[in-house]
């Protein structure tokens, strides 16, 4: 039995080695269906979408044109940060999309411009740098204690 | 000094639990029926009685409004997406586990997936229908529909966070 | 004997899904996704922060299928991912600023529990008072008697499942119980014959 499993092994081994070194140098990527979506003509995206629920369909082909709108390099920045995103954890990522939900809820309207440039100052910065930015008289003046908490918990999960 | 362990006293035998149990109805019926004629006379049981059952009707009345309709669908995605994410072995792995339980012995279970493996590297490298890079595809499944609307709201969140300067900038 | 069968028939159920039947998932979760969500929002008393926790409670249901031993009765070992859930979103800290405001949603809600019993505008205030009242006691109990009272109050279950749900003994689960019922009654006892 165990020579049986040693010869099957090396076997696997083998056959794995092998594999690997045989691989083509670039492997072809699956592209993501989102990109899928967006080389698609637009007849063609007609027809993926026609069964969705129309609020959803409507939302998804707004959303869609915006993009399409949108300069080539702000295209480029924007899926760059979708796809640094993509590669957090599940978990990180669920816990951005609650802190963005939270930061659309609870920021007051006429904060939320504001919020935003504090939230791209504070993503550049180290965690120490936030600390001081975020306690500095001027903070203190605009934002509340909850507000920069929020502020703080949204640059340390914010992807690159 | 008064001897309580034999008194019909709940409160004063220190088992108030039996008070609560009673308040909330769950005390068997021979245990509630002679606490009632207590509780209707004891100056200490009466007045605890009362209060508990005004709490439980405080709480009663808190009703939680129903589960939003999009709830399911939300999590189905998720689920979906979790499963697409996860290599394909795995997921093999995890459904074999489950079917056969502890008979599926990892002893078995390497070699097999060795194997499996051969195989899957072979019919990758040979594999006459592989889509080369670039290609459009105009196949979309309700699954990766889902990966992209939530990509496209994931983008549009990012993007919501960053002032309009970036934009103006790029 | 009704709630063992259908404890049973839960059990089953989660077998059937660890065997990868997607149809009996969709069945649990259609049971059970009301009472968790009610609990959880009762812990965390807001809404969005309810069915996010509660969509991680079925994730992880959905991803320990491989494991599942029915060991002990379904409920309780839902309520105890639950619990765990709903005790470390709290530990992080992340509750106090998501609460909802008690002056917003709650009198919303209230306005339409009471629409169809159409009661006078004065009885509505006193209910919503009430309402606002009830919900921030709860809120001020420390978060283990908090779940330990709406497990006992709104799921029904009993010392030895709470017990089971929040991994401690069943003393602990008295004196849990003991001193919430003892803070709501001190914070409650006054709505006694109101509203």
């Amino acid at each position: 039995m165990r020579f049986l499993r040693r010869v099957l092994l090396l076997w696997a081994l083998g056959g794995a080695a092998w594999g690997l070194w045989a691989q083509p140098a670039e492997p072809a990527r699956r592209p993501h269906p989102l990109e899928k979506l967006r080389r698609m003509a637009p007849e063609e995206r007609e027809r993926v979408l026609r069964n969705m629920p129309p609020e959803r369909r409507q939302m998804m082909e707004e959303r869609l044109e915006r993009w399409e709108r949108m300069a080539p390099r702000r295209k480029q920045h924007l899926d760059g940060r979708l796809s640094n995103f993509q590669q957090m954890k599940p978990e990180q990522q669920q816990a951005l999309r609650r802190l963005a939900r939270r930061f659309q809820e609870t920021m007051p309207e006429g904060k939320r411009m504001e919020g935003r440039r504090a939230l791209t100052m504070l993503q550049r910065l180290d965690p120490e740098g936030r600390k001081r930015v975020l306690g500095s008289a001027r903070m203190r003046e605009r934002f509340s204690d909850e507000e920069r908490e929020l502020l703080r918990e949204m640059a340390e999960n914010m992807p690159d | 000094m008064k001897n309580t362990k034999g008194s019909a006293c709940p409160m004063e035998r220190g088992e108030e639990e039996i008070l609560l149990r009673y308040c909330a109805g769950t005390l068997a019926a021979e245990g509630a029926g002679p606490l009632d004629e207590h509780v209707e006379s004891c100056p200490r049981c009466r007045p605890w009685v009362r209060e508990q059952r005004a709490v439980w009707q405080a709480l009663e009345s808190w009703k939680v409004e129903p589960v939003t309709a999009e709830f399911d669908a939300a999590l189905l995605a998720r689920i979906a997406r979790e499963e697409e994410a996860r290599p394909l072995w795995r997921r093999w792995w995890d459904r074999a586990k489950g079917a056969w339980g502890a008979a599926l012995d990892w002893r078995v279970a390497v070699p097999a997936g060795a194997m499996a493996l051969l195989l899957v590297v072979g019919l990758t490298m040979e594999n006459p229908f592989r889509q080369e890079a670039g290609e459009t595809m105009v196949k979309l499944e309700a699954r990766e529909i889902e990966q992209a609307e939530r990509a496209l709201e994931d983008l549009e969140m990012l993007r919501q966070l960053e002032p309009p300067e970036e934009e103006q900038k790029l | 004997m009704m709630a063992v069968a259908t404890s049973e028939h839960d059990a089953e159920l989660m077998l059937r899904v660890r065997e990868g039947d997607a149809q009996s998932f969709a069945l649990l979760l259609a049971k059970h996704r009301g009472p968790v969500i009610h609990f959880l929002y009762r812990m965390i008393q807001n809404r969005a922060v309810a069915e996010e926790l509660a969509q991680e409670v079925f994730l992880r249901v959905y991803r320990s299928r491989a494991g599942y031993e029915p060991t002990a009765k379904f409920t309780t070992w839902l309520f105890r991912i639950a619990s765990h859930v709903a005790l470390n979103y709290i530990r992080d800290g992340k509750h106090e600023r998501n609460q909802e405001s008690l002056d917003g949603e709650s009198a919303e809600g209230i306005a339409r529990q009471v629409a169809s019993r159409a009661p006078t505008v004065e009885q509505e205030m006193v209910r919503e008072v009430q309402l606002a009242e009830v919900r921030r006691t709860v809120e001020l109990l420390p978060a283990k008697q908090r779940a330990a009272v709406l497990m006992h109050k709104y799921q029904e279950m009993d010392y030895a499942q709470i017990a089971a749900a929040l991994e401690c003994s069943e003393s602990a689960v008295k004196s849990l119980l003991f001193r919430a019922y003892e803070t709501l009654r001190a914070k409650l006892a006054h709505m006694a014959g109101r509203g």
